[in-house]
């Protein structure tokens, strides 16, 4: 990538600036309910996923009933 | 597939058929049998090749890993069949154009999630924002005990339905951080957003995400070029995006039965859950917030800018629907 790429501004021409208090509801949104939410969330799921990686997906009691009818 | 218990069972079906499906697709994955399956899931041979100790959820995890793939374990949450972002992760990857290996831990049952059906379009009384999940009729799995492409019920049916999947592993790429927990949790969010870039009303839009190379984004808007101001298209081109996006897509429930989207967004997948600003592209058909993904972090106001759009006259964008097509009843 070269430094012109890295300014997207000076790539993409008729760029205007947004009006500050249009990004203020999305900003608080985002630093005092969204993000700690995934936080909480993404820490959730990965405890669940540790307890879902024990799972027998074919039990020996199955295992032995299939065998049975062979 | 009539098979020998002793050396495949459900599970190593599943895995088959998943890691077939990415063998045939991208070259960079070889093809591998169900002996490789079977083998590849233990680090090391236990006699007998198994799986009379049964197979868990860890060694398929294990498979897709060895196979050159980068698996994502997702489980349901304790609420159960309620976690609905749950549900909504599961039919985003398959929208991707991710087969699933799915679980069903009461079943101790594996089949492979690999596409889906939605329901005919309806106008609901009830207001309230919804998800693609929410218009899917049933999914097509591919199930070792029956003939492929067996269609199974949201809820409900005879034999089980997606409600009895409780947990699914999705092998991706590399460099897929940003996970769908995340997606899940922004794309309602960006609705405060609404007064730079145009949103459909909250409680009637139905929100659809899934993931994507920003190459084939770049195809898809090539392709429907006469629907973008060419400003937007040029800036589709011209933003350095990384190799994978998340894409979420917002529709009333009439674009929704023609196929449209009123707005869409285009999100970093490379990025830190912790970023306020994840996204390259937000854009409606009148506005586009551009962002600046080496300065928006550093400050808000630097790092992106709007564009003003002309309305090119249509009625809202094409779904992005170039991946898993829908099964269509015959």
């Amino acid at each position: 990538m070269d430094k012109k790429e890295n300014n997207v501004s000076e790539v993409i021409k008729g760029l205007t600036p947004v009006d500050p208090k249009a990004l203020e509801d999305f900003k608080r949104e985002m630093t005092e309910e969204v993000i700690p939410e995934i936080v909480r969330v993404v820490e959730e799921r990965r405890v669940q996923a540790a307890e879902s990686r024990h799972w027998q997906l074919k039990s020996l009691s199955l295992y032995a009933r299939d065998c049975s009818t062979m | 597939m009539d098979q020998h218990v002793d050396i495949s069972v459900c599970a190593h079906a599943a895995c088959w058929s998943v890691l077939r499906h990415y063998s045939e697709r991208y070259s960079v994955y070889r093809e591998f049998l169900t002996h490789d399956i079977t083998m590849m899931a233990h680090e090391f041979n236990p006699g007998g090749l198994v799986p009379s100790k049964g197979l868990q959820m860890s060694h398929a995890e294990r498979v897709f890993q060895e196979a050159g793939t980068f698996p994502v374990n997702i489980a349901r949450g304790k609420s159960g069949t309620s976690d609905l972002s749950f549900y909504r992760q599961l039919s985003a990857y398959v929208e991707s154009g991710f087969p699933l290996f799915a679980a069903m831990s009461t079943r101790e049952h594996a089949v492979a999630v690999v596409g889906y059906e939605w329901r005919s379009p309806v106008n609901t009384a009830i207001s309230g924002m919804r998800y693609a999940w929410d218009e899917v009729q049933s999914l097509a799995v591919v199930d070792d005990n029956y003939l492929p492409y067996l269609s199974i019920p949201v809820k409900g049916g005879t034999m089980y339905s997606a409600q009895d999947i409780d947990a699914f592993i999705v092998a991706l790429p590399e460099k897929v951080f940003y996970p769908a927990d995340a997606v899940d949790r922004l794309a309602p969010a960006l609705f405060s957003l609404g007064a730079v870039v145009g949103l459909p009303p909250k409680d009637k839009t139905i929100i659809r995400y899934f993931i994507t190379t920003c190459s084939a984004l770049r195809r898809f808007a090539r392709d429907k070029e006469s629907e973008f101001d060419p400003k937007l298209l040029e800036t589709i081109m011209t933003l350095p995006f990384a190799q994978f996006v998340w894409i979420v897509e917002f529709a009333t429930e009439d674009q929704w039965a023609l196929g449209k989207v009123e707005t869409r967004a285009v999100i970093d997948a490379t990025a830190s859950l912790l970023e306020v600003m994840p996204l390259w592209l937000l854009h409606s058909r009148t506005q586009a917030l551009v962002f600046d993904r080496q300065r928006v972090g550093l400050d808000l106001q630097t790092g992106m800018g709007v564009l003003q759009l002309s309305d090119t006259g249509h009625t809202g964008f094409t779904r992005m629907d170039q991946n898993l097509r829908p099964t269509q009843t015959k």
